[in-house]
C-alpha cells in the first residue's frame, strides 16, 4: 500500500518481466514515465519553434500597446 | 493587465483572460497562467505564458485536422478542471512546427483540455491510445482550402 488508498499488487512473474496491477481513486494519475517524458520532449521542441512574425499582424481582439 | 512578450511586444491582456493550469505543463510546471490569443482566419492561436513572456506555444483545434479525433476526458482531469456541462470543454492541442506553418504536427497524445467557464486548464495524458505526438496536418484539405 502507498497511503491508504493506493495498492499496488504484484500480477505476475515471468522470468524477464513483472506485471504490477495498481489500484488507485480515479482522482490520481496513473503515468508511464517514458510517456510523460516524451510529452515533456514534445512542449519544449514545440516551445522554441520559430514563428513567423507575419503572424503579429494578425493578433485579433487584442490591443498593442505603445 | 499589460503582458511583456518576446513575441507580441507589450500586449494588454484582460486578467479575466487568464487560464489557470494548475501543475503547468510537462516540461513547463512552474508556470501556471496563460492566455489564449486568437489569429484572425487561421485555425492556429497562440498560448502566451504570462509568467514568462519568453514562452508561447502555437495551438490549434485538433477536430479543424482531424474531424474524427476521439478520447475520453480521465475522471482525474473531469475533477480538477470540475468539469460538469460539455459546452464548457474546450480542447486544443500544441503544434510544433518546423520550418514553416505546412510542416505543423499536433500532439493528440496530449490535449489541452480547458474549462472555458472557470478558466482551469490541463494538459492530459492519454494512456492506451494510438495518436502520438507528431500528427501532421498538411495533407488536410481543410488547412488549404479554410479561405
Amino acid at each position: 500500500m502507498i497511503g491508504d488508498q493506493v495498492e499496488i499488487t504484484i500480477l505476475d512473474v515471468e522470468s524477464d518481466m513483472i506485471r504490477l496491477g495498481i489500484t488507485a481513486p480515479r482522482s490520481i494519475e496513473i503515468l508511464r514515465k517514458e510517456l510523460y517524458a516524451l510529452i515533456r520532449q514534445s512542449n519544449l521542441e514545440s516551445a522554441e519553434q520559430p514563428l513567423d512574425i507575419n503572424q503579429l499582424k494578425q493578433l485579433k481582439r487584442r490591443k498593442k500597446v505603445e | 493587465m499589460i503582458l511583456e512578450t518576446s513575441r507580441f511586444g507589450r500586449l494588454e491582456v484582460d486578467q479575466t483572460d487568464t487560464i489557470h493550469f494548475e501543475h503547468g505543463v510537462p516540461g513547463f510546471e512552474e508556470y501556471k497562467r496563460y492566455v489564449i490569443l486568437e489569429l484572425e482566419d487561421s485555425p492556429f492561436a497562440y498560448l502566451q505564458c504570462m509568467d514568462q513572456g519568453e514562452l508561447a506555444f502555437i495551438i490549434a483545434d485538433p477536430f479543424f485536422f482531424f474531424p474524427s479525433y476521439e478520447f475520453s476526458i480521465p475522471q482525474s482531469a473531469i475533477d480538477e478542471l470540475k468539469l460538469t456541462q460539455e459546452e464548457n470543454v474546450m480542447i486544443r492541442s500544441i503544434v510544433t512546427v518546423r520550418n514553416n506553418l505546412e510542416d505543423a504536427t499536433l500532439n493528440l497524445v496530449a490535449p489541452l483540455i480547458i474549462n472555458r467557464e472557470l478558466k482551469l486548464a490541463k494538459q492530459v495524458i492519454l494512456s492506451n491510445t494510438n495518436y502520438t505526438t507528431r500528427h501532421a496536418v498538411i495533407n488536410h484539405s481543410n488547412f488549404r482550402g479554410g479561405d
